[in-house]
């Protein structure tokens, strides 16, 4: 187990090299001169060469480079431009908020998928299989962000039975918290809704054709409790893959959802940051997203190899 | 004395052959859906120019937030242009940015996945450069690259391409490494073939369905993704009628005209499903194993 973990952990390493040195490119790709597109067409000299100082763009690539190594090793990541203070600490305040709206809509996920999934495998093709399996292409293909727009218009403006965008922390009204998070959770849970619950019928399926749920259903016991005693313990599997594909999605997802739903998560500092070219903002709300997923990723490894011995031995 | 039943002959040979991918296809029902919806679209793209009612950029500020009527089929919006012109202009580009995207992907990815498969040496480097890509949110990462390189349907392409390329890449791959130990690339190798005629004649070819499936998903993502851009304002600038700018310019006015969001929505989702529809019976007939697709 030990030696499997190391394992995975050395692949990792040079992955996250990689990941911090395309954040810290991300930059170099801006045709032109960045200090003009983030100061604007009417910045005086002074203003522009002050951004051009803070940036580090009056010296040589490798020299900033470097630079942006030795301030990471100390988990510096630099300063917003807009926000004019530190990087780091814009965006730690700003993560109770995104793991709020990321757990709830991973719970959702969860609560809606599997069953949904189980129910398609026992009833493989019959009207609910098909029923079950065109919602879940439907929530793959609606964009989310129109999805959100929509519910707001119907459950915020029309019925008016949630609040249609904001934040209010769990702290000040625990009730509406959860009542502002209801819209924005669903909206991010679609997509990977439909994800699990095709994850859960294939390994479903393959689990109900096994010889041991065959005998358990010739010895007369019902089917619900065969695929509750024996098949449901393999779901986990798939459950943890998804978490850890999930996560990525919810990530990228909150971008947007938070945007539209006006929450103070990450999301929104990001895609802020996009509006207003604040490229170190940019640069470290990517790497330490990316920094995230992959330890995530590593941890959902390990799971899956505490939970699936057959993946330990395997050669990797 | 052989009976005449049992004789071969070549109509009977014919009748028990198995049915041909074509057919196969077309009996697919969801499949079928799929390709009707996907073949209106680009009919409506194509014939754009003719089958619109105004120009899709005139403004005419006395016919601000007209409601669907007979006139304006879905109305007008907030600088009073006709909805539906716009919304089939943007079939235009939405599907030529998907298209693009997953051409890019398709030949970028297949060089590289092959490079990695075939050729142990490459292995290494190209697929954690690859690991490394796939590491960001792919919508996080493609922003980021529009935001850097500026707003443009160019730009759009070119980030989503970066995106999509390593997943694309990660299947070709695996399906190169079963293929390279097969008997006929062993034997075809132990003849003395050279590598190029290898992966032309054999890799390549076997390759292709996982690969044509992978690409049929990208299509639909990009087009996904690409109004989320243009949502976010990093992709085709207004007033470029695509359908992420169209929803944009209409969020803000969602309490009095929920109508400008809702047909731009409807468009792409129904693209989308079209595409997944389309992937999903090309993979029931094309590549059976691969039941469960991760995005």
């Amino acid at each position: 187990m030990l030696e499997f973990m190391l394992r995975r952990t050395l692949v990792a390493l040079p992955v996250l090299l990689l990941v911090s040195l395309i954040s810290a490119l991300i930059m170099e790709m801006v045709p032109g001169d960045p200090a003009v597109l983030i100061a604007g067409q009417s910045a005086t000299d002074l203003e522009l060469a002050q951004i051009r100082e803070q940036l580090g763009l009056n010296r040589p690539f490798l020299s900033r480079l470097f630079d942006w190594y030795v301030a990471l090793a100390r988990g510096d990541l630099g300063d917003s431009i807009l926000l004019n203070r530190p990087v780091t600490q814009a965006i730690v305040e700003r993560v109770p908020v995104t793991l709020a709206l990321a757990g709830s809509a991973l719970m959702l996920t969860i609560l809606l998928g599997v069953p949904c999934g189980v129910l398609s495998a026992v009833y493989a093709n019959t009207w609910i299989d098909q029923a079950l399996l065109t919602f879940s292409l439907l929530g793959v293909s609606i964009p989310n962000f129109w999805l959100s727009l929509m519910l707001i218009v119907l459950f915020g403006v029309m019925l008016d039975w949630l609040p249609a965008g904001g934040y209010i922390p769990f702290a000040d009204d625990p009730l509406g918290w959860v009542k502002c998070l209801i819209l924005p959770a669903f909206s991010l849970a679609l997509l990977q809704v439909g994800l699990l619950a095709r994850i859960t019928r294939a390994t479903m399926l393959e689990v109900l054709q096994q010889d041991y749920v065959r005998t358990a259903r010739a010895k007369g016991l019902p089917v619900l409790m065969v695929v509750g005693k024996h098949a449901f313990k393999n779901v986990l599997i798939p459950v943890i893959t998804v978490i850890g594909i999930s996560f990525g999605l919810l990530l990228s997802g909150s971008v947007v959802i938070e945007t539209v739903y006006s929450l103070p998560g990450m999301g929104r500092l990001l895609a802020n940051a996009v509006f207003g070219r604040d490229y170190p903002l940019i640069q470290g709300g990517l790497l330490v997203t990316a920094a995230v997923l992959v330890l995530l990723n590593l941890v959902v490894d390990v799971l899956y190899a505490m939970v699936d011995p057959r993946v330990r031995y395997g050669k990797r | 004395m052989a009976s005449v039943d049992t004789l071969a002959t070549p109509e009977r040979l014919e009748a028990a052959r198995p049915p041909s991918i074509w057919r196969k296809l077309l009996r697919h029902r969801l499949f079928m859906t799929g390709a009707t919806l996907l073949l209106l679209m680009v009919l409506l793209a194509i014939f754009a120019d003719l089958i619109e009612i105004r120009p899709p950029e005139k403004m005419q500020v006395r016919l601000r937030f007209k409601t669907p009527d007979f006139a304006y089929p879905l109305g007008t919006d907030n600088y009073g242009r006709d909805i539906y012109s716009r919304l089939v202009h943007g079939a235009r580009l939405s599907l030529a940015i998907g298209f693009a995207v997953a051409l890019i992907t398709g030949i970028l990815g297949t060089a590289i996945g092959v490079a990695a498969g075939y050729f142990k040496r490459l292995d290494g480097p190209l697929m954690r450069l690859m690991d490394a890509l796939m590491a960001f949110p792919a919508i996080l990462l493609a922003i980021a690259i529009a935001a850097a390189l500026g707003p443009s349907a160019m730009n759009a392409v070119i980030a989503l391409a970066v995106v999509y390329t390593p997943r694309t890449a990660r299947i070709v791959r695996s399906t190169v490494l079963v293929v390279r130990e097969t008997d006929y690339v062993q034997a075809a190798k132990a003849c003395g073939a050279r590598d190029r005629w290898i992966i032309w004649r054999h890799v390549l070819p076997n390759s292709m369905a996982p690969l044509i499936v992978q690409l049929t998903f990208i299509f639909a993502y990009a087009i996904l993704a690409e109004s989320i851009l243009s949502f976010l304002g990093v992709g085709p600038p207004p007033p470029i009628p695509t359908w992420g700018n169209m929803i944009a310019e209409g969020k803000d006015y969602l309490r009095e005209a929920s109508y400008i969001c809702f047909f731009p929505g409807v468009a792409v989702a129904l693209t989308c499903l079209a595409l997944n529809l389309l992937g999903d019976g090309l993979r029931d007939v094309l590549d059976p194993r691969l039941r469960v697709q991760i995005g």
